[in-house]
């Protein structure tokens, strides 16, 4: 990687071009991400939605560099990283960082917190001296509320609470400066009641550094809170994507309709707009070749051509696009 | 009432002395209704339930006050008692269906094994159309009886593990975040499923979680617990509309809205209380906007105002008024 990436801080667009993703046991191929394609422009926070199995994770850790893709490209800023080794490859990872859902079991027990973020200082930190370092842990254990940050440093993760221990993430992730953080349903093993001080966190650092956000959830509500934009996956595509407000109001997609109606809102009582008729079938098996749109096993509108091909993806004008038939 | 707790308490021994887990609540379900019992992790809801029902016992436990099922004292039952209401009367619905099901044995034998245990009139033949009729009315295939759990989807899962509730068709049947390990789709697919069911089989339901947006939505009375006592209780719609606890108005604004306009909220600051070495007065106060000296001195008695209740020093009489929730 360039030195031009470097002069391209917070400048830096990831675009993911059509990426295949398979994994294969024996003879049995799954095919996981089937042409996937989404741009987070630079310091954009964009909502990944869509049920487990669905593909998330694995387009979150095809992202990281944790898989090759099978296809496809992955572009960040003006570099090619799809096939990006060793120093390019640190390089990456350093802007590029990643925040687990599981905060119990992302940060090493044996260690203290000083050790962990010790062990995450990307390899342009290498030279600092203690006292930078110091610093350095200071500075984003101060950013993400750990406060004083003296007192964490010396703790253990079990000393911690949960969302304390996210925070920890959150700052880890922070030491690199980053320009995007891939995080991975970061609060949903989290009490109610500290869910939103981790996604006011996310948010003030968007704001203050910069910093984008690929937001992977289930939750529709928080989707909207945090994200710009939302894109919506189902079966290892995008099958709509757009601003946040048109998702959740003006869905054309009928699975993001049907993942808004199963949103819980207590402002609608009783379970009375429940269409029972939209919940039938289950996502479709990804071991065999899907002909024609992944959700026809499941929509309520399924025509004759849903089953003869996949329907391309349509650009509505104001940024929404989706993949259906229906839509106009 | 179907069930009904009275000023319950549960303490755990420590070495490092008591924990007090839960204090003093309260709770009624009348027959056929769903309550939700909301809380945080250690704000005590699954031991209050567990302790309740007997699972949880001395020595592992303390616990004090009276627990009604069907009108019937729950601590005067004896084992061989308890044993037969278990399942007849009320019945469990797990957190995780992948652990409350058997993996090596097939779904029909764990049905069959609640059947011979708890069924003083067990037959092969007629338990075998029993299972059958309990997959029909959780509408899984019956094919599936004879699959081993691994075969079955999550959401199927969960609906045997809700069948083997219903087997010996009981009253009460107490569910301890059936949906959490669900995405949203199957998650409204099983709460619109329980929903019908009871409507039809007219059984009681205690739904715990910690996601007051669905009670708020599906059940009809909800109680929210907090450091192990009840903070406030009440009609869903009610409090939806008009939370009167600080922690319960706090937990509300928690969740970021579906629709309408959006701006920042603030989550609740602070963490939960530390069991072993607990406040002196209400378990809320270090995280209370409202919070005043009284409540760091003296726990705000739980008090009845209508259909509500309140545990707050800073709630009233006058705050109901005019409300519509006194009658």
């Amino acid at each position: 990687m360039s030195a031009e990436l470097q002069a391209g801080r917070h400048g830096a667009p990831l675009v993911i071009d059509q990426v295949h993703k398979r994994f294969t046991q024996g003879r049995r191929v799954a095919h996981i991400l089937r042409g996937c394609s989404l741009t987070i422009g630079a310091g954009e926070i964009v909502a990944l939605v869509g049920e487990s199995g669905s593909g998330k994770s694995t387009l979150a850790r095809t992202i990281m560099k944790l898989y090759t893709p099978d296809e496809g490209k992955l572009l960040f800023g003006s570099e090619d990283v799809t096939h990006a080794k060793g120093k390019a490859l640190r390089q990456y990872r350093e802007r590029v960082q990643m925040v687990f859902q599981d905060p119990f079991a992302s940060l090493n027990p044996a260690h203290s917190i000083r050790t962990i973020l010790r062990r995450s200082l990307p390899p342009s930190a290498r030279h600092y001296s203690e006292r930078q370092r110091e610093d350095l842990f200071d500075e984003v254990l101060t950013q993400v509320g750990l406060t004083p940050a003296s007192n964490f440093l010396q703790q253990f993760p079990h000393e911690l609470s949960g969302g304390q221990r996210q925070r920890v993430a959150l700052a880890r992730s922070l030491a690199g400066r980053p320009d995007l953080v891939l995080a991975d349903e970061p609060v949903s093993m989290l009490d109610v009641s500290l869910r939103l001080g981790v996604l006011n966190l996310m948010l003030s650092l968007n704001e203050r550094f910069g910093i984008g956000y690929l937001y992977i959830t289930h939750d529709l509500a928080s989707a909207r809170y945090v994200a710009s934009r939302i894109a919506v996956m189902y079966a290892g595509e995008i099958v709509e994507e757009g601003p946040a407000e048109a998702i959740v109001e003006e869905a054309k997609h009928p699975y993001t309709q049907l993942l808004v109606q199963a949103a819980p809102d207590p402002d609608r009582r009783g379970l009375q707009e429940l269409d029972e008729s939209v919940f039938t079938g289950e996502p479709p098996d990804l071991s065999r070749e899907i002909q024609g749109c992944p959700f026809q096993f499941r929509c309520p509108h399924v025509m004759e051509k849903c089953y003869e091909s996949s329907p391309p993806l349509k650009d509505l004008g104001n940024g929404q696009k989706v993949k259906c038939f229906l839509a106009e | 009432m179907t069930f009904s707790v009275q000023d319950v308490s549960v303490s755990y021994p420590t070495s490092r002395g008591w924990v007090q887990a839960v204090r003093n609540v309260d709770l009624q379900i009348r027959p056929g209704e769903l309550v939700g019992l909301a809380g945080e992790s250690g704000s005590g809801k699954s031991t209050l339930v567990l302790a309740a029902t007997r699972v949880l016992k001395a020595p592992a436990v303390s616990v004090t006050g009276r627990v009604e099922i069907m009108g019937q004292d729950v601590f005067a039952w004896s084992d061989k008692e308890l044993r037969a209401q278990r399942w007849q009367t009320f019945s469990f619905v797990t957190q995780s269906a992948m652990n409350a099901l058997n993996p090596v044995m097939r779904v029909r034998a764990q049905m069959h094994d609640a059947m011979r245990a708890h069924d003083p009139h067990y037959q092969k033949a007629k338990a075998d159309k029993r299972c059958e009729e309990v997959l029909r009315i959780v509408e899984v295939p019956a094919a599936k009886l004879d699959s081993y759990p691994h075969q079955l989807s999550g959401g199927q899962r969960q609906r045997m593990v809700i069948a083997l509730a219903l087997l010996l068709q009981p009253q009460l049947v107490i569910m301890d975040e059936p949906t959490t390990a669900l995405d949203v789709v199957a998650q409204r697919e099983i709460i619109a499923l329980i929903r019908r069911l009871q409507r039809e089989l007219g059984f009681a339901v205690l739904l715990i979680t910690h996601d007051l947006s669905l009670l708020l939505e599906v059940a009809d009375a909800v109680t929210v617990m907090y450091g192990g006592r009840v903070m406030e209780s009440g009609r869903s719609h009610e409090l939806l509309r008009k939370a009167s606890h600080p922690y319960s108005r706090a937990l509300i604004h928690s969740f970021p809205p579906l629709h309408g306009a959006m701006q920042r909220q603030e989550g609740i600051p602070g963490t939960p209380p530390d069991m072993l070495n607990p406040p002196l007065g209400c378990p809320f106060a270090a995280r209370c906007v409202m919070a005043t000296k009284e409540c760091g001195e003296q726990m705000p008695p739980l008090t009845r105002y209508g259909d509500r209740l309140v545990a707050c020093h800073h709630v009233s009489e006058q705050d109901f008024q005019g409300a519509g929730v006194i009658v």
